[in-house]
């Protein structure tokens, strides 16, 4: 580690040593050379070993690495030509650092010598990288995409990493895997720690972990499903990317939660590796890791892809699978003052089995929630254990089935929405008009499921805007910045709970012609039967704008609802109250249904329905609307 | 405000303890892990697993499998006391079932020929009580009665160096 720390040091003393010199080639000087390199240095392939991408709208073509010691020319990071130069003069200078920058940068190595040829330059032994190079045994490249996690739709954002498959051995936990991730402040508050993740304030580096360590945090940890994509590059892509891994392992990059996240990075390397990779450019704003996924299965780079359950998974799968009465026995034993044995004697030696593997997995879920002191129920789930290991049969459960849909075969994350409504209200006539949506992100409850979490929202930037055919007026109706919602179901063995928050803009009922800032949330319950998904929260709202009576209010209330969601269509009926605390006197009901069908994957018709009551003590009147509306839902 | 993260975010402290200290004589990688951590620990996990928790220390020096410290020099290849430390919940799972992923990594690392894999698998099996005879348990108990009970068996005692 320290030999590395001084690295950055040495480079920069020998840039200042070698900088004005020429090439040392056959021909330094010929113009012929010169053009050779000019051309070279315009190659897509020597701009991705760079890193030379381009990002917003703004944003100067130039190396995303922010790290000087990347670059051996001082405009290394604008000019890719002088780099090129000094990359060319730093492997041919038969100095001593010439060893340490051929070990440093193997991959600009490998592809010159492919230019120039294998002769060109002096050759090193380089012991660190070739140690490690043989430590990593590299076959193939593996895409692992964690899935999204129930109650946590947050996590459709994800996160992208490679694993590294091993020549030698079959096991893939122990392979390694390339991550890249912001190296945050551990001091750093919750504000501080936002803020800079999306300003770009934490530097982003690659690590290198055993997969184990990974699967560790996915299935065990975060209980998360991971999907795994057999990568189809060649073996001389895939020892490029390794090469690649290594000149960057100590580069930082300015880590941009948006685009220049884990997964936009994991592409640009990707790109380095072959000349035929153009990944990366497709992403300009952001990069949400499942469209990466995408922009790589477009690619045809995707092999097979395999499917690794996470715990609550396996768990949920043996309770799909276990009888009632072992279901019943295996609740019962997480009890430490329950005798296994009596409690297991009515048994088959499979039910058996079936009751301890399901017992000891519960007593590790009720341990992760808290729901039981820790050290009795640790007894309990090594005695488990125990007794199970006194059962001859192996397997007794079959194995989790892969999911119909993977997270990247559902509908693509940006949705343009055309809707037609009339409302009908007490005091006013029949109002027609038109609305167009554009929402940035991601997946609401209506939107086609598969590929999806049953029962999640996750909404960021969704735009409406609304022109009215009686008055011919146009005008923003709403702007809802954040909106989550997750329905996740209880059973007699999990209990978690459903929450929902959303933030923005809208045009509250008793004041429909101002924009209001509005902040919402709610928890609650929910549970299935069968295809059937049933909710009740308890939400609070507080809404702000000047004209509201007294600036502001608060208001409380119940929401029940039902919600069924299939591959072709979906349904939600939803009642909502709300009712004042604090500030402006006000009540809200209203009831509603929505309706969608998908007509291909990206495209879907929707109707929705609503009536609404509301009374506000300001304007002293109570209103009854009802409010019908057909919409065309396009994903891209 | 962390479950809004698009991507996973190192955060620098949560495994550097165990990256720093508590090398057991088995190995150096071999620390006082316990099969089942207490529940607070095991929250602290999960969120360090949120935020992508590990030590820069550990990024690159898993990889040359030592974490800054000389090969222990142990009966078993470099590599097996940290795996068996990071695992421990999962191998004693796998193992009561004789029947796995984990347990099978673990044969891998050791070097186990694939044709006795089965055998060490049965081995874990049928020897569980003595592996892990509580939930307190350590990674080094667990490595030494590896060892032991490598040695009573036939065909594994050969794989120990």
């Amino acid at each position: 580690m320290k030999i590395i720390a001084l690295i950055p040091t040495l480079l920069c003393l020998f840039t200042l040593l070698t900088s004005t010199k020429v090439i040392s080639a056959e021909q330094p000087s010929s113009q012929k050379f010169e053009e050779r390199l000019k051309n070279l240095s315009k190659e897509p392939e020597w701009l991705d070993l760079l890193h030379y991408h381009r990002i917003g709208l703004i944003a100067p073509y130039q190396s995303q690495a922010d790290d000087p010691a990347f670059f051996l020319s001082p405009t290394g990071k604008h000019d890719p030509l002088s780099e090129l130069n000094a990359t060319l003069d730093a492997f041919l200078n038969k100095q001593e650092n010439t060893l340490s920058i051929q070990c440093q940068f193997p991959a600009r190595l490998h592809w010159l010598k492919e230019k120039l040829g294998q002769s060109f330059f002096p050759t090193y032994e380089c012991k660190e990288f070739d140690d490690w190079f043989k430590k990593i045994d590299a076959k193939a490249l593996t895409l692992i995409f964690p899935a999204a996690y129930l109650n946590s739709p947050s996590s459709m954002f994800g996160h992208t990493l490679i694993r590294i498959d091993r020549l030698s051995g079959k096991n893939p936990l122990l392979d390694y895997s390339v991550n890249y991730a912001a190296n945050a402040d551990p001091d750093d508050n919750e504000l501080v720690f936002s803020y800079k993740g999306l300003a770009g304030g934490y530097p982003g580096v690659f690590t290198i972990l055993p997969y184990y360590q990974k699967v560790k945090e996915y299935s065990f940890l975060e209980s998360r499903d991971v999907w795994e994509y057999e990568l189809k590059l060649s073996k001389a892509e895939v020892d490029q990317f390794i090469r690649h891994t290594w000149e960057i392992r100590n580069t930082y990059f300015d880590y941009y939660f948006f685009d220049e996240n884990c997964s936009y990075h994991l592409l640009t390397i990707l790109d380095a590796a072959s000349p035929r990779l153009r990944l990366s450019d497709q992403f300009k704003l952001t990069a949400i890791p499942a469209d990466t996924v995408r922009a790589i299965s477009e690619s045809n780079l995707i092999g097979e892809a395999r499917f690794r359950p996470s715990t609550l998974s396996l768990m949920k799968g043996m309770l799909d699978q276990a009888s009632s009465s072992v279901r019943e026995a295996a609740k019962s034993l997480v009890n430490p003052t329950k005798d296994i044995n009596t409690t297991l004697k009515p048994f088959s030696q499979i039910e058996r089995a079936q009751t301890l593997e399901l017992a000891y997995q519960y007593s590790r879920y009720l341990s992760v929630r808290k729901k039981q002191e820790s050290k009795a129920l640790s007894q309990r789930s090594i005695a488990l254990l125990s007794a199970r290991s006194k059962i001859a049969v192996k397997k007794v459960y079959q194995p989790y089935p892969k999911p119909e849909f993977r997270d990247d075969q559902g509908h693509l994350s940006k949705r343009l929405e055309a809707r037609f409504g009339v409302d009908t209200s007490a005091h006013s006539k029949n109002e027609r008009y038109t609305q167009l949506g554009l929402r940035l992100s991601y997946h609401d409850l209506l939107d086609p499921i598969p590929g999806y979490i049953k029962g999640a929202k996750l909404e960021m930037f969704n735009l409406q805007a609304r022109h009215n055919l009686n008055t011919d007026q146009t005008r923003i109706q709403s702007l809802r910045l954040i909106d989550i919602t997750s329905l996740s179901p209880r059973n007699e063995f999990v209990t978690p709970t459903s929450w929902r928050v959303s933030t923005g803009l809208k045009r509250p009922d008793s004041a429909p012609n101002e924009l209001s800032a509005f902040l919402s949330g709610g928890a609650g319950l929910s549970y299935q039967w069968g295809e059937q998904l049933f909710y009740t929260l308890i939400n609070g709202e507080l809404d702000i704008d000047n004209d509201i009576d007294k600036g502001f209010r608060v208001g409380t209330g119940p929401r029940i609802g039902w919600l069924t969601q299939h591959s072709r269509w979906s349904a939600k009926i939803e009642a909502n109250y709300l009712h004042d605390i604090v500030g402006a006197e006000f009540k809200e009901q209203n009831v509603s249904l929505g309706l969608s069908l998908n007509v291909s994957k990206n495209w879907q018709l929707r109707v929705e329905t609503e009536y609404k009551q509301y009374f506000s003590e300001q304007s002293k009147t109570k209103n009854y609307d009802n409010l019908n509306a057909v919409s065309v839902m396009y994903y891209y | 405000m962390k479950k809004l993260l698009l991507c996973a975010v190192i955060a620098a402290s949560p495994l550097t303890a165990m990256a720093a200290g508590g090398h057991g004589p088995a190995g150096c990688g071999l620390g006082t892990e316990v099969i089942f951590k207490q529940a607070n620990e095991w929250h602290e996990h999960v969120l360090a697993a949120t935020t992508n928790g590990t030590s820069g220390n550990q990024t690159f020096g898993m990889t040359s499998g030592t974490l800054g410290c000389a090969d222990a020099g142990g009966p078993l290849a470099s590599g097996v006391d940290l795996f068996i430390n990071d695992n421990l919940e999962q191998i004693a799972a796998e193992s009561s079932a004789g029947e796995g992923e984990t347990i099978a990594a673990l044969s891998e690392l050791i070097g186990i020929d694939a044709k006795d894999e089965a055998i060490f698998k049965d081995a874990l099996k049928t020897n569980f009580d003595s592996i892990f005879a509580s939930s307190a348990t350590t990674s080094n108990e667990v490595y030494s009665a590896l060892i032991d009970m490598m040695n009573k068996d036939v065909t594994l005692a050969k794989y120990l160096g």
